[in-house]
């Protein structure tokens, strides 16, 4: 499949996330909704308008492996906790990762992209003080989850390796 | 324009938790352990 392609279904999926996002926000009037619009409208943006590739992986395999990654948090269950405190913490922690990813996705901008390819170097902004501040910040995001329902400690580790395979990876075609 | 975006996303997350936060307190401060409203009809008084 062409990056050209690729970048505009992958745009569209963004923007339909957006669309949900927004509904979600008008239905409930919770302003974390709002951040997941404005990250999602960039990210459609970026991949629609994304720098062309100077070297993938060549397989198929490790796009599957991505895509698949970043679908794995449908699979976190609700919270079974009645408390307001934990629920407040588990949100206030979801939106610190959020933010930690959306400045990374702005500050790569047109060299975003899912699956592991270079597109060029970033080491500018949050890329500063780590390699992977989109990663971490979903392993951030992701841990208050964890807070309103244990069980999804299960999730978590399937999600966290998968993080770690693809930032080996990337690592890996950047380094090359 | 990197900045703008950068500043809009941080606005964003803090008014998302200042909402978080507030959603605790006013609870705390308009509810009773049994969940009797205070200054509603059903309360004994003020500051019940």
């Amino acid at each position: 499949m062409g990056s050209r392609v690729s970048g505009f279904i992958g745009s569209l999926v963004m923007l339909s996330f957006g669309a949900i996002s927004f509904y979600r926000f008008y239905t409930t009037g919770i302003i974390f909704f709002l951040l997941m619009v404005f990250r999602d409208v960039l990210a459609s943006l970026f991949l629609l308008t994304r720098n062309e590739k100077i070297q993938d992986s060549d397989s198929m395999k490790f796009a599957f492996i991505s895509y698949f990654s970043s679908a794995v948090p449908i699979f976190y269950l609700k919270g079974n906790t009645n408390s307001e405190m934990i629920n407040s913490i588990s949100t206030i922690i979801s939106i610190v990762g959020f933010l930690l990813s959306t400045l990374a996705l702005i500050e790569l901008g047109k060299s975003f992209g899912v699956s592991p390819a270079n597109r060029g170097r970033i080491s500018t902004g949050v890329y500063k003080f780590t390699n992977h501040p989109m990663y971490l910040g979903y392993a951030i995001s992701e841990l208050g989850l964890i807070l309103i329902n244990p069980i999804n400690l299960m999730v978590y580790f399937l999600s966290i390796s998968f993080y770690c395979y693809r930032s080996k990876k990337e690592y890996l075609i950047l380094e090359n | 324009m990197k900045k703008v975006l950068k500043t809009i996303a941080v606005a964003l997350a803090l008014l998302s938790m200042v909402q978080a936060i507030a959603s605790v307190s006013n609870k705390g401060n308009t509810e009773t352990t049994d969940g009797i409203k205070k200054g509603s009809a059903n309360s004994d008084g003020p500051g019940i």
